[in-house]
């Protein structure tokens, strides 16, 4: 079953080009990665997706349906997004700002119920934040925080989750822990997964699709076994890339 | 889990206080004044007694002179707390977009010309009004709706109408001056009926309570909320038009009082959290309280001179405000 979809989908911003002809296909159950160097545009492309902002041309479907069609709430429903950098001017807790993931499923004076707290509590404990529901999110080390965003969005439970570099500000046992808990639950749930990496190896650990962006609009996707190779590693970054055979599969090393 | 039903427990009680200390702050000030009158006296002359001193006094001088200050104290809290939420920060007040700087402009110009308060009570709408919308047409103009550039233009234009005020103030003869420097202080002497501005704060209410979980979620940054459902476009314009008209209600009954509008909605943050659906009405609440408090003192420790109501707000706001923060730096 086809979960988003992109047909010639062309985005650009502040005049350059991020893609011209992009068309496409995200499956439920499967987990995509998007590679790129600083600038390319990944973030763009991935709001876009998110149907924030406009595009130049081409078309972008949620279960065949344009998504400029769709109502705010009707996309936040469906499709999730983990932001890269967020700074919180306003105090509040853990379990508050948690929470905000029921938002697009409760009416005006609607408040939450004792499952949707129960759910945040859940999420809290998934993501390694046991006990921090009354932690002030003023307090919280980058890493916690980016760990309470990634709570909000499982709270949000959408159906395909779009994550602008999940494993920034964590450590390596939390790197794996979580890429782990997201990618279980999207074959284990069949949702749809796309996320923005800097790590090639944990890209190829974890995502079963990639799309590589170049400069001026050229992009490249399909399986991650197709694509990951050394020409297509170094044309993207515009360095040379080596392999190491180890016992946890290929391992790529800048030279 | 028991923690955060405990918190929204302890958010009730003390909704609950601050409405049980409205009925107590009005009896204040209305029993106190130039002839103190007994609160049981109070009681008689609101209810029951027909004509007496007593009752003109109540009737028609303080009662609404209070009622005044509890609907415009509201009205600049709740003001407050949207727009802080609109322009992401929590020291933004409600005339930082120069709403009450178009009111003043048009107030002074008003009391220049030597117009009668009905002709001044309108100015101030149309000032208001007017620097609403150049305001909105300016930071619109593009289609770009950035919290930076609403809060470029406001405080430009703000600092225009400064500017055109102090014109005045230099120019003006003596006699108007003191009207004049009252009103930009704040001041609810001449507030007649607050019934205009009661139904602006009703209607304020009900916008921003439909919309509280949004606020919530605007406070997360605006990628987010729009991420979460949340029209930002549509809700930013809703803010801006109703923090707007609420603080144009509140000038309009009493010139530009400070302080409340900051510090009301702020010191509720630190104290209930950032929940709108419960700092909303509180902070209604508490703004009310604390402009008509800061009315009673201000009519009468100096009397039988009356002091702008707004020397007052400062006097007690500012050392509040430093308390709390240096108290909220300790935990």
């Amino acid at each position: 079953m086809s979960l988003l979809s992109t047909k010639n989908l062309a985005v650009s911003i502040a005049g350059k080009q991020i893609c011209h002809d992009l068309s496409l296909n995200i499956e439920a159950g499967q987990c995509w990665g998007i590679l790129g160097k600083n600038g390319a545009g990944k973030t763009t492309l991935l709001h876009r997706l998110a149907g924030l902002g406009n595009i130049d041309n081409g078309e972008i479907l949620f279960n065949n349906t344009p998504i400029n069609t769709l109502s705010h709430r009707k996309i936040a429903q469906h499709i999730g997004v983990l932001f890269q950098h967020q700074d919180d001017p306003f105090p509040g807790t853990v379990l508050e700002s948690t929470l905000i993931g029921r938002h697009p499923y409760l009416k005006p004076w609607q408040w939450e119920s004792d499952e949707d707290i129960q759910q945040a509590t859940t999420a809290l404990q998934q993501v390694d934040l046991n006990g921090f529901e009354s932690r002030q999110i003023q307090t919280l080390s980058g890493g916690e925080h980016q760990r309470m965003n990634i709570a909000t969005l499982l709270v949000q439970d959408p159906q395909l989750m779009l994550l602008d570099e999940p494993t920034n500000h964590l450590d390596l046992h939390h790197q794996m822990s979580i890429l782990k808990l997201i990618t279980d639950k999207i074959k284990t749930e069949n949702k749809g997964l796309m996320m923005v990496m800097h790590d090639i190896n944990l890209a190829a650990r974890f995502c079963d699709h990639l799309l590589m962006i170049f400069e001026d609009g050229e992009t490249l996707h399909g399986s991650t076994d197709e694509i990951l190779h050394r020409k297509y590693i170094e044309k993207l970054y515009q360095h040379p890339v080596n392999t190491i055979e180890s016992p946890h599969g290929t391992v790529w090393i800048p030279t | 889990m028991e923690n955060y039903q405990s918190q929204i427990i302890q958010r009730r009680i003390l909704l609950l206080a601050l409405l049980g200390l409205t009925p107590l702050a009005l009896l204040f000030a209305i029993s106190t004044g130039s002839v103190s009158i007994p609160f049981s006296e109070v009681w008689a002359a609101l209810f029951s007694e027909q004509g007496s001193i007593n009752q003109t006094l109540v009737m028609e001088l303080r009662l609404p002179r209070a009622l005044s200050a509890l609907v415009t104290g509201g009205m600049l809290a709740l003001a407050g707390v949207l727009m802080q939420v609109l322009l992401r920060n929590p020291l933004a007040d409600p005339y930082i977009l120069g709403v009450s700087g178009g009111a003043a402009t048009a107030t002074l110009t008003a009391m220049l010309l030597g117009l009668s308060s009905a002709w001044i009570t309108g100015s101030a709408v149309a000032g208001a009004l007017l620097s609403i919308l150049l305001v909105f047409g300016l930071a619109h103009g593009q289609g770009s709706w950035t919290s930076t550039r609403l809060l470029l233009t406001g405080v430009v234009i703000a600092t225009g109408w400064g500017a055109i005020i102090s014109f005045i103030l230099a120019t003006a003869p003596e006699k108007n001056l003191h009207g004049m420097l009252f009103w930009l202080m704040g001041d609810l002497s001449h507030s007649e009926s607050s019934n205009a501005g009661l139904v602006i704060l009703l209607l304020g209410l009900f916008a921003s309570m439909t919309i509280a979980r949004h606020l919530n979620v605007m406070t997360r940054g605006e990628l987010q909320a729009g991420a979460l459902g949340v029209n930002t476009k549509k809700i930013k314009l809703q803010i801006y038009l109703v923090a707007s008209l609420l603080t144009a209600g509140a000038v309009t009954i009493a010139g530009s009082v400070g302080f409340i509008g900051l510090i009301v909605p702020h010191m509720l943050r630190l104290v209930i959290g950032n929940d709108h659906r419960s700092l909303i009405p509180a902070s209604i609440l508490a703004g009310g309280i604390l402009l008509l408090v800061a009315d009673t003192i201000a009519r009468t420790i100096i009397a039988p001179q009356q002091l702008p109501v707004g020397v007052i707000t400062a006097m007690i706001g500012v050392p509040v405000f430093l308390y709390l923060i240096h108290r909220n730096r300790q935990s």
